[in-house]
């Protein structure tokens, strides 16, 4: 597939499947016993938060491919993960304490999985700050690198926070199954999908920002000499 | 607050993120053309120049 093609293939199948998952969470799934309507949160919630550690782990990679071939490439990719990554975790953070409020009858509550994901989300929005405050290229990529591969530790500690500690907050991927009826699985699955696309066009297009930025600023130093 | 009130809060505020997000990256691009037409105008009166 060449560069065009994907440029374009990834925001047309988001632009498909977002609605799909939309219209299967509102018309397919049904409504859960307990919680009602308000469960129809955790379908974007969970998609979300699967996007945001997938694109921590891309971070991490990037970051050690920096590192061994000191490439603008990985440090574009790294950058963009990052960035990526804080949006859509600040959009857990948000739709999970939506969701809390009626559940729990509180926004916010110290619970091992809401506290690792808070941390996480402060490691990672601190490598934002960082690298913009930092002016020199490969020291930015540098630092940015070591971060993200020190902060991609706390992403498999939220995911078994709600196992390793007592916790209130829901699991559903459990050690047993899924536990999920199979058509809210399915909505699920289509949820994570769409999610996953619409964050990879996201990421496709960041990526291709940041290597046209180093190239304008390139052009701008040499013009200046 | 309804719990359908919390739900549509809910999706508003995960799709508006999302849209905000997507505005800025379209702000960046802006802002990189517009540094390249400037570069291009440049080079052009160098170019005139020598």
């Amino acid at each position: 597939m060449t560069p065009l093609n994907r440029a374009t293939f990834l925001p047309a199948l988001a632009t498909l499947l977002v609605p799909l998952a939309i219209g299967m969470i509102f018309f397919y799934a049904p409504l859960e016993k307990s919680m009602g309507i308000i469960q129809k949160i955790f379908y974007f919630h969970l998609s979300l938060a699967g996007a945001a550690f997938l694109s921590f782990f891309i971070a991490c990679v990037s970051g050690i491919m920096y590192l061994l071939k000191r490439q603008r490439i990985w440090d574009a990719r790294l950058a963009a993960s990052i960035e990526i990554g804080v949006v859509l975790t600040t959009l857990v953070l948000i739709s999970g304490s939506l969701w809390g409020r009626p559940i729990w009858n509180t926004w916010w509550t110290w619970d091992p999985r809401l506290t690792t994901s808070l941390i996480l989300w402060f490691i990672f929005a601190s490598g934002l700050i960082l690298r913009s405050a930092i002016d020199e290229e490969s020291k930015r990529a540098t630092f940015c690198a070591v971060m993200a591969i020190i902060g991609f530790v706390d992403v498999p500690i939220v995911f078994l926070s709600a196992r390793l500690w007592r916790s209130i907050h829901p699991t559903v991927i459990r050690s047993a199954g899924i536990g999920l009826e199979s058509s809210m699985l399915v909505t699920l699955v289509v949820s994570m999908v769409a999610m996953l696309v619409f964050c990879a066009a996201l990421f496709h297009l960041r990526c291709i920002q940041h290597q046209q930025e180093s190239t304008v600023r390139d052009l701008q130093q040499q013009l200046q000499l | 607050m309804e719990h359908s009130t919390y739900l549509i809060i809910a999706y508003m505020a995960i799709w508006s993120g999302l849209s905000a997000y997507l505005f800025w990256l379209s702000g960046r691009q802006r802002q990189t053309a517009r540094r390249l037409e400037i570069l291009s105008n440049q080079l052009k009166r160098q170019e005139n120049r020598s």
